[in-house]
């Protein structure tokens, strides 16, 4: 009987203390529950209690004070105790277990017992129900039955079956959850849940959901039951957990817990945030009463994930802001692209200009064609550094190679690898070098990838240079790199032999250098003569070009392939 | 386009519709509505249904489906992302309430959010390695989304009610863009390989390839290339295997090209990295 009682001091003192509370200096307040059915009106329960824990009864608030999150809020009421009504689910195992008889009475006998003495202790306007569970939950009485009704239904209770305290919980929260003002549920239960259909997580969810409080009571030895998951289930809904080893004090407990629940006050705020931003607020309660301060603390969790909100103006903005994130990376693409056009024609032109004044040396055996500096397609597009530009020269004879038209053949890499800003840099570098092109001047196009097509056929600069700029917009690219039809196209299209002496033929050979299969030794020629004899092309009877100096442009490093010329002096005359 | 330009524009997109979304839910107002589940579940469905139709419509335009395709994709993924949103929101919710909010509540609230709509547009073309990869990525950023949004509260936690507005309607943006973007980049991490197409009305388009890849011009196919006439309308299957890539013809008469090799139909061959597939006209390359 000692061993009980200290166990009910215990339980009592744990019942008093509730949760979420701290000690203040003298006393402290502690918070029992706080609904915001009606958000942003909060309203808190709590009780004051004395440094032993109990509670000071009748209550006469000074003042009372709110802060939520260190700001303090604007009190709507105070009500005292006995000025709201405590609406209350009472939750009861009826099942086989209860049926056992301890000392000398049955655990269900108890619980009617408990049940009749926190009826007893209901007042008129105070709204309880009766839920009884075994294998299922059934709810034996609604909030709207009279008292009398409601004894009648606990004397009537009848143990049998299997513990589903988990679905009654459940019920009467679902019960519960169209209510307002102070809500509880106490349940009672010596067994394991072995029948529910809801696991404990979604009856604390259900909970935390509507701020309802679950008072937890074990009747029995703490191996019979779940312990663990109810003792859970009451911290995490801010209610208590008891242990009743033995039935016999249980109606003092519900006794003293009709009690504590009519001598709590409540209050009323308009919370500062009144915003369903889904954020855990922190409430600081103090409460004067005559010369003593007692505070407490506890918290809410408001419960939307999402802050909704609506307004034209700010959806227009962000459209903008959206539209613009749109457009960014095309604006930023076209820019681009401009800068390197801007920037390949601009180093085709300093070609054009390098090529006079290395014309102008031709006399002396040299040939040069200047390819586009690396550096700045580099900068322009660092990733089209790969565009190859072999330039394959027909020296003239005698010395008045600058006064002679010029037959510019290009041949024209149109392979798959091509595709993007290589072909791009190559339309820019064709663009320039057409306009860099006197009338007299005659052009013609070769495009290669698989097979060798002529895209524009010889023609004077000064009649074709607008069909020629139209034909590069409608090329197309293939697949592979062979260069050989396209070489073997060049003879057709040299200038007649009755005008070549007159007329300097060129042939650009514009690649990005991933020929395939057919010329190897293009990709691994040195500056060995010897090697340069020996490429197929170079050696062709019907190609007597007579080249000097190929300038290659590759991803790495500037290769240079020479050809030995034997030089000849100029002359006097000359 | 791009993959990593691909996510880009997903991103906008899924802010696109995150932002719709707002509007909708903030004229509706379901904050006021009494029952939260269902709340949540108009929030989540708009949620999720548009920022589907936004990563759909996006995915459409940059590999340049057909308008009917498109329709049909957008169509399917707003059944699935509304359902996938209104679960995922509700099951956020739960887990939300659960965990008791915060930092960690947020962001597997929205992670709940993220995983079902993932798996929601993944079923518009379903596969079990895409639709693990959509749920995963979607997680993720759903995670990830949460904890910005928290950040985002938290800093505008005592300011004005106009201040809210701003900060959540870009809230929510940073969530849809951030799922919607983090869908298709999880995608990009878990594939073994990417196609580019080299020629044509596509040509700079990227394809992903996760587990299976056809190509043709057939608009059952993941890579509908309709401009080549010399293309059958099944004609190359792209797998997955230990050594690389397996490239199949998988077309009734006419033969391709793998890395210069005539690969007839019903013939495969493995293809390494950076290999040239020339089919019909079009020029194609693995990487």
């Amino acid at each position: 009987m000692g061993r009980v009682s200290i166990v009910l001091l215990l339980s009592l003192l744990v019942w008093a203390s509730g949760t979420a509370s701290t000690l203040g200096q003298g006393g402290r307040v502690d918070i029992t529950q706080v609904d915001i059915t009606r958000f942003p009106e909060v309203t808190v329960f709590f009780r004051v209690l004395d440094s032993s824990g109990k509670s000071l009864g009748q209550l006469c608030c000074d003042k009372v004070d709110v802060e939520e999150d260190g700001r303090r809020a604007r009190i709507l009421q105070i009500l005292d105790k006995g000025s709201f009504p405590i609406t209350t689910a009472l939750v009861v195992d009826c099942s086989g277990s209860m049926a056992d008889a301890v000392a000398g009475a049955t655990k269900l006998d108890a619980a009617k017992k408990a049940c009749h003495e926190f009826l007893k202790l209901s007042r008129p306007t105070d709204k309880n129900c009766l839920i009884q569970f075994n294998t299922v939950a059934t709810v034996v009485c609604q909030f709207e039955a009279p008292l009398d009704h409601l004894h009648r239904s606990v004397d009537a209770l009848q143990a049998g079956g299997n513990t589903a305290w988990r679905d009654a919980v459940v019920e009467a929260l679902n019960m519960l959850a169209v209510r307002q003002g102070r809500r509880s549920v106490i349940l009672l239960t010596d067994g394991q849940d072995n029948s529910s259909v809801r696991s404990i997580a979604l009856v604390i969810e259900n909970a935390r959901k509507i701020q309802v409080p679950v008072y937890a009571i074990a009747l029995g030895e703490y191996h019979q039951i779940d312990e663990r998951e109810l003792r859970q289930l009451a911290q995490e809904t801010g209610g208590s957990y008891l242990l009743m080893p033995s039935p016999a004090q249980l109606a003092q407990l519900y006794e003293e817990m009709a009690k504590s629940l009519q001598e709590e006050v409540a209050v009323t705020y308009i919370t500062n945030r009144p915003y369903p931003d889904g954020t855990r607020r922190r409430i600081r309660l103090s409460v004067q009463i005559g010369s003593t301060v007692f505070s407490g603390e506890g918290s809410y969790l408001e419960p939307h994930v999402l802050n909704p909100g609506s307004h034209f103006g700010v959806f227009l903005f962000w459209l903008v802001v959206l539209g613009l994130c749109y457009a960014g990376p095309f604006a930023l693409d076209a820019h681009r692209k401009q800068a390197f056009r801007r920037a390949c024609k601009e180093a085709f032109r300093e070609e054009s200009d390098e090529n006079k004044v290395v014309s102008a040396l031709l006399p002396r055996g040299e040939l040069v064609t200047q390819v586009h500096p690396k550096a700045v397609l580099r900068e322009a597009a660092p990733r089209v550094v790969s565009v190859r530009i072999d330039t394959i020269l027909r020296p003239p004879e005698g010395t008045t190679i600058l006064h002679q038209p010029l037959h510019l053949i290009v041949l024209l890499d149109l392979s798959a690898s091509m595709e993007g800003e290589r072909l791009i840099a190559a339309y820019s570098a064709i663009e320039s070098l057409v306009g860099g092109m006197a009338n007299r001047d005659s052009f013609c196009l070769v495009g290669f990838s698989d097979t060798a097509s002529l895209v524009v056929p010889p023609i004077r600069i000064q009649s074709g240079r607008k069909l020629i700029l139209s034909q590069l917009k409608d090329l197309s690219t293939g697949a592979r790199t062979i260069l050989a039809p396209a070489l073997e196209m060049v003879p057709s299209l040299l200038p007649p032999a009755r005008s070549s002496n007159q007329r300097r033929t060129c042939a650009v050979i514009v690649s990005d250098g991933m020929i395939e299969d057919r010329f190897p030794a293009l990709e691994t020629a040195s500056n060995s003569a010897a090697e340069w004899k020996s490429m197929p092309w170079a050696s062709a009877p019907t190609m007597t070009m007579n080249s000097s100096r190929i300038f290659a442009v590759t991803n790495t490093k500037w290769t240079t392939w020479i050809r030995p010329r034997k030089r000849q002096v100029p002359s006097k005359d000359s | 386009m791009k993959i990593l330009r691909q996510i880009y524009f997903c991103g906008v997109s899924g802010a696109l519709g995150a932002l719709v979304a707002w509007l909708v839910v903030g004229w509706t107002n379901p904050a006021s509505w009494r029952h939260l589940w269902l709340s949540n579940a108009f929030v989540g469905g708009s949620l999720g249904g548009l920022i589907t139709i936004a990563l759909v419509c996006t995915r459409g335009w940059v590999q340049q489906w057909t308008y009917s395709r498109i329709l049909r994709t957008v169509r399917n993924g707003f059944i699935c992302g509304s359902i996938g949103g209104a679960v995922g929101l509700i099951l956020g919710q739960v887990a939300f309430m659960w965990i008791g909010g915060e930092w960690l509540g947020r962001g597997v609230g929205w992670g709940m959010l993220g995983l079902l709509v993932g798996l929601g547009q993944s079923l518009g073309d379903p596969s079990v390695r895409r639709c693990a990869v959509g749920a995963g990525g979607g997680a993720a950023a759903g995670l990830f989304a949460g904890w910005i949004y928290e950040i985002l509260t938290q800093l505008f936690l005592f300011q004005s009610v106009t201040a809210q507005l701003w900060a959540s309607s870009f809230g929510l943006m940073a969530v849809g863009g951030i799922l919607a973007a983090g869908i298709p980049f999880a995608e990009k991490l878990a594939a073994r390989g990417v196609l580019v197409v080299l020629s044509g009305q596509r040509r700079g388009t990227e394809h992903l390839i996760l587990d299976k890849l056809l190509v043709g011009r057939s608009e059952s196919c993941q890579v509908v290339i309709s401009d080549d006439g010399e293309l059958e309308p099944e004609q190359l299957a792209l797998e997955v295997c230990p050594e690389g890539i397996r490239v199949s013809n998988v077309g009734q008469w006419r033969s391709v090209l793998v890395k210069g090799e005539t690969l007839p139909p019903g013939a495969a061959a493995v293809c390494p990295s950076g290999a040239l597939i020339h089919a019909g006209k079009t020029g194609l390359r693995v990487l």
